[in-house]
């Protein structure tokens, strides 16, 4: 019922907003775009032009709905089609004996180091392919084909065995560095991701990727994206967000997530609040309104709505301030600075967790 | 006055002819130039007031009206009278150039960071063009807020949204403009509805 009440108030104001006036088009626009509309008669012997190519006019439907019915049957198709391959490549990875791969069934601060060299966050679910390596974090652990790899080691999939080893003895000659990846010369894998990491202290950076071709039809995990680098401060009761800028060719917008029950905002999980979209690729800033146990993700979305990059979760956290004489609740700050890796606030702390 | 005549000719009713209708100047404006100037002076600030409150720039607005109603004049010939007549249609060709208008602008960007990025170290500076938050906004905070708002919605929900509350169409015109029935309308805008509040919730 409050919520009915609600909307009737939120029609009301948009039609409050809608009687405001609006600027008048420009008297000089409307004149010449007069003259040209003449001047398109005048072309056409002084009657309205022979109907062109349908285009997005909203009439003849029946011929609209003939052509939909056809490209609706060829899309069921290649859908159809598509699930299959998924399944396909879904059961070949399940069976990781077939081509060598073992299956990641735990993960926690450890990455991929694929064949190629790229390197991707590790993330359970994930099936890793033959000469690729998992590598674990300090205080971290991941759990391969059953073994579960201990902080500092990491672990090499050889022909679906798994060859453990310290850490720091891993880099052979034949695997690239963890963290360089050249998409120009990379193989082609089912793992679009690279990482880059942003220079602390500067603007972030862009990064301009080179996402390998996907082979399968099944969205991808957030945790196997391109890693977007992203920051928050809070300055009284507002949370200034900024991130590393996507500048891959498949942008199609970036999407500030929210929740506000603790638990991290993935994608396919109910309950997010969209905080803002935009489909401008050189925005990487946004103001949002600070609550307590908000949690926070930035992601870019390619045009078909994929992601293709994700930030890890934000959890903006104000803490008194620490000054001699007493803690200052957060919403007393007054400035903030606004380079993201050197954030300092004036007034109040502010910290920033990185799950 | 002289369309008011030929009007009123076609109808065949004597006395001072009323102005005619949108009808009645579109069946003229196959033959005559006038009449459809007629029904673009008619109509022209409603659409650009429209396509201004869907974007936010009075330029694009400008732009986008006068494509809207060239494209109209060139498919005049296959228009049929349905609910919510010219105008509707009207408003339906001017939400799809708006449409085109950001694709085009979508790509022209892409060329120009793709451009840049074959330089060296590029950061790229910000374009306010399209940018949600940077648009003219002379109507105050509350519709700098709202327009916020909706342009965090699908453009099918920003669409039944503007034309039904900020433009003024009635449920018909607004069902015709989005080509669609009236009942499918009504379950689109009541779900417009919802998620907007749904975004505004966690701003207020």
């Amino acid at each position: 019922m409050t919520r009915r009440r609600d909307r009737k108030a939120l029609r009301q104001r948009i039609e409050a907003v809608g009687a405001a006036p609006s600027p008048e088009p420009r008297a000089d626009r409307v004149a010449a775009t007069e003259a040209r509309l003449r001047a398109i008669y005048d072309a056409h012997g002084g009657t309205a032009p022979a109907t062109a190519p349908a285009t997005g006019v909203g009439q003849s439907r029946a011929a609209g709905r003939g052509r939909r019915r056809l490209v609706g049957s060829a899309m069921a198709g290649v859908l159809a089609l598509g699930v299959l391959v998924g399944i396909a490549l879904a059961t070949r990875s399940e069976d990781g004996a077939q081509n060598g791969s073992l299956l990641l069934t735990a993960a926690d601060r450890a990455y991929i180091v694929l064949p190629d060299g790229t390197r991707i966050p590790a993330a359970a679910g994930i099936t890793v392919p033959d000469g690729a390596r998992v590598v674990v974090e300090a205080g971290g652990s991941a759990t391969l084909d059953g073994v579960t790899l201990q902080p500092g080691e990491s672990a090499t999939v050889d022909g679906g065995e798994v060859d453990v080893r310290p850490s720091g003895a891993t880099p052979d000659s034949t695997s690239p560095p963890p963290s360089s990846s050249d998409p120009g010369t990379s193989r082609t894998t089912d793992r679009p991701a690279t990482t880059v990491e942003p220079d602390p202290g500067n603007e972030p950076p862009t990064t301009t990727t080179t996402r390998p071709p996907t082979t399968t039809t099944a969205p991808v995990p957030l945790d196997q994206v391109l890693e977007l680098r992203a920051w928050a401060t809070i300055d009284g009761e507002v949370v200034h967000l900024r991130w590393q800028r996507y500048t891959g060719d498949d942008f199609g917008a970036y999407v500030v997530l929210a929740r506000y029950d603790g638990l991290a905002p993935l994608p396919e999980r109910p309950g997010n609040v969209v905080l803002f979209r935009t489909t401008n690729p050189a925005v990487n800033t946004r103001d949002v309104r600070f609550r307590p146990g908000m949690t926070i993700r930035i992601v870019a979305v390619a045009a078909d709505k994929h992601i293709v990059a994700g930030s890890r979760v934000l959890r903006p956290t104000a803490e008194p301030r620490i000054n001699g004489t007493g803690g200052t609740p957060a919403g007393s700050s007054t400035t903030t600075s606004t380079s993201p890796a050197t954030s300092t606030t004036s007034g109040a702390t502010t910290t920033t967790r990185l799950d | 006055m002289e369309l008011a005549a030929d009007a009123a000719g076609s109808r065949s009713s004597g006395g001072e002819p009323p102005p005619p209708d949108d009808r009645e100047l579109v069946a003229l404006a196959l033959d005559r130039a006038d009449a459809f100037a007629e029904l673009y002076r008619r109509h022209v600030r409603d659409i650009h007031a429209y396509v201004y409150r869907r974007c936010g720039s009075s330029t694009v607005a400008d732009d986008v009206t006068a494509a809207a109603f060239e494209r109209a004049l060139r498919h005049l010939r296959r228009f049929e009278w349905r609910d919510g007549g010219f105008r509707a249609w009207v408003f339906r060709i001017a939400a799809n150039e708006l449409t085109d208008h950001y694709r085009r602008e979508d790509g022209r960007r892409r060329r120009d960071h793709r451009a840049a990025a074959a330089g060296i170290g590029v950061v790229f500076d910000a374009d306010p063009a399209i940018a949600v938050d940077d648009r003219e906004d002379p109507d105050g905070r509350a519709t700098a807020q709202l327009r916020s708002a909706l342009a965090l919605l699908p453009p099918r929900y920003q669409e039944a949204i503007t034309l039904r509350y900020l433009s003024g169409l009635s449920q018909q015109e607004a069902a015709a403009a989005m080509g669609s029935s009236k009942a499918t309308f009504a379950v689109t805008l009541h779900r417009a509805l919802r998620a907007l509040q749904q975004i505004m919730e966690p701003q207020q």
